[in-house]
């Protein structure tokens, strides 16, 4: 595959949007990833709803929980478990 | 030196939401960002990198000594806005994506004539706007090459005229490569050449280490 040092893909973008947040890119890799940006609109977007919802999810306290939101989480997860095989 | 930094509307850093404090008679005051990393700090870019950054506001700018050389871009400590480039905004911007987008229509038009596709060749560079490359592009349907790199052309006309400039320049810029038959070199070399363009329709000086 051909990389271009100026271009990086969408999906690229995605994969490396937890580093750009925590700031822990290299500085080549965090500079194509805001050359991206400069003309991809969706990546915008996606990279404001991450940072959104990294934000609340920060807000979050295990207290802050209701317990029925709490029971419900905890089923999903369990149910995740389950269908991918993974020990209950 | 001075450098250029294009940003949001209402002087905001894109990447970090930083609103930076305009110039009011002189220079805009200091912002300092000082990091242990080189690579981080205020970034802005020199006149042969603007068409990476494109923003709604240009600014020139000013950065302290020592600035470091990044990919692209520099970055220093401490820098601030010195005046907003006023001829850079909607007008000039449309302006660029054409003359980005009638670039492309010209390499296609070159490499379809080396593929012996004489006629879609001729098509092509009868349009002069946008909205004739639009059409002209949308007549080719000779399969293969044609159809291939026609898609760009049609992409960058049609973001261009949504208005979509940055967008339109980068496809523009991406036709580059499969008009050379691959060469991936070719995009970094039509990036400088639409730099080079706009630094000239700015009245930009050249890169030098000016300083203020």
């Amino acid at each position: 595959m051909i990389v271009n040092p100026d271009d990086l893909s969408c999906q690229e973008l995605v994969e490396l949007v937890t580093e750009y947040l925590e700031g822990t890119l290299s500085p080549s890799e965090r500079t194509r990833f805001e050359m991206h940006l400069c003309y991809c609109d969706w990546c915008r977007v996606y990279l404001r709803q991450m940072r959104d919802t990294a934000g609340l999810a920060r807000r979050l306290s295990e207290e802050s929980l209701p317990p029925e939101g709490k029971e419900a989480l905890m089923r999903a997860f369990r149910g995740w478990k389950r269908s991918t095989g993974g020990s209950p | 030196m001075i450098a250029y930094k294009f940003l949001a509307p209402g002087a905001v850093a894109p990447f970090t939401g930083f609103r930076w404090p305009v110039p009011d008679d002189g220079p805009g005051p200091w912002v300092e960002c000082a990091s242990e990393r080189a690579d981080l700090g205020i970034h802005a870019c020199r006149a042969r990198d603007l068409a990476y950054w494109l923003d709604t506001e240009l600014w020139r700018a000013e950065l302290a000594e020592p600035v470091g050389e990044g990919q692209r871009q520099v970055v220093a400590s401490r820098g601030r806005l010195l005046e907003r480039v006023e001829a850079w905004g909607p007008e000039a911007a449309a302006r660029f994506a054409q003359e980005a987008a009638l670039m492309a229509r010209d390499r296609v038009a070159a490499a379809l004539r080396r593929a012996g596709f004489d006629e879609d060749a001729e098509a092509l560079t009868r349009c002069a706007d946008l909205r004739g490359l639009l059409a002209a592009s949308r007549a080719v349907t000779s399969p293969g090459l044609p159809s291939s790199l026609v898609a760009y052309l049609v992409e960058a006309a049609e973001t261009a005229l949504a208005g979509d400039f940055p967008v339109s320049a980068y496809i523009s810029a991406r036709a580059a490569v499969p008009s050379s038959g691959g060469d991936e070199r070719e995009f970094a070399a039509e990036r400088a050449r639409q730099a080079r363009w706009l630094a000239a329709r700015l009245g930009l000086p050249g890169d030098t280490k000016d300083r203020a």
